[in-house]
């Protein structure tokens, strides 16, 4: 037990130490977190949009 | 060459990467995992720093890598910009949040560290100046791609503020040699070798290497993304000229 409290004490220094390692786990999680969304949501909006111009070109086709 | 004019090729670029993705993936999990088991368990605590030199494991890596993806935007805009290949355009708008983020990640940490060592969060000193003065060039290099609507026009004008903002790279570099700073001087990439031991040196490598997987990883997602846009915005201006 004591040596979890020394380990998370950080000799005295613990809020900054944590805090660094906090920050830039938030800061590089929250990034690739919102560029996978992204990349996903710009997959679906391609595969939406090819289907579209698929059934609009067919419908102008038909169109004489 | 002609396999650097393939790889041009957007198209090629995402096959590629695809099977890059899942190795960067698993190398940037592992490397960072021993990284920070190797920093927050092994290695001793400084005799001067005490716990607090534990900070640089997160600070290093993420500073240098600021810098080196503010460099790579410069590259990759240069080259798109002289052979008007849109790939390089990609990915430096792709690499700017990733830099932003790294450059944030170095000013915060770094406060985190000035504060017990130095005494200070912040001092206006030529390192920390620099580095803040690279953080808004990201702002504005981010900014620019959304205030111009048509996008040729905002990848030169953002092409023009990455190689203008390059002349503060080697500003940053040199700063702790040029200027009388309190951020100290070079202490890895030294010519008579790192001037910090070893126990400290391999848990910051690990962490380094990791930072970068992570790097990769991200820029090819964001890359993907790009990729896919163009190909949205081809599709709509077709779908509008036959409406």
């Amino acid at each position: 037990m004591n040596e979890i409290y020394i380990f998370f004490g950080m000799g005295g220094y613990a809020l900054y130490v944590w805090s660094s390692f906090g920050f830039t786990l938030i800061i590089m999680l929250s990034l690739l977190v919102k560029s996978y969304k992204n990349n996903k949501y710009n997959l679906k909006t391609y595969e939406e949009l090819k289907s579209y111009s698929k059934r609009f070109k067919e419908n102008n086709v038909k169109k004489p | 060459m002609k396999k650097l004019h393939k790889l041009a090729n957007p198209g090629k670029f995402y096959r590629l990467s695809e099977k890059i993705l899942p190795w960067s993936n698993l190398l940037a999990i592992s490397l960072c995992g021993l990284g920070l088991y190797l920093g927050l368990f092994v290695a001793p605590p400084d005799y001067q720093q005490g716990e607090t030199v534990r900070i640089i494991y997160v600070h290093v890596p993420a500073a240098t890598l600021a810098s080196l993806v503010y460099a790579i935007m410069a590259i990759t805009s240069a080259i798109s910009f002289i052979w008007k290949n849109p790939l390089g355009s990609f990915i430096a708008k792709a690499a700017a949040p990733i830099g932003a983020a790294f450059t944030i990640i170095a000013i915060i940490t770094g406060a985190l560290w000035g504060k017990p060592t130095w005494g200070t969060w912040w001092i206006w000193d030529a390192r920390l100046t620099s580095v803040l003065i690279l953080f808004f060039l990201y702002l504005g290099y981010i900014g620019v791609w959304q205030i111009f609507e048509d996008q040729n026009k905002a990848a030169k004008a953002a092409a023009i503020i990455a190689l203008v903002g390059a002349i503060n790279l080697p500003i940053i570099k040199f700063s702790v040699d040029w200027w009388n700073t309190l951020h100290q001087g070079a202490s890895i990439i030294r010519l008579d070798g790192p001037s910090i031991h070893s126990d400290i040196l391999i848990p910051l490598i690990f962490m380094w290497l990791g930072f970068i997987s992570y790097l990769i990883s991200v820029l090819i997602i964001r890359i993907q993304s790009e990729i896919t846009l163009q190909k949205i915005r081809a599709i709509q201006i077709m779908i509008s000229e036959q409406k």
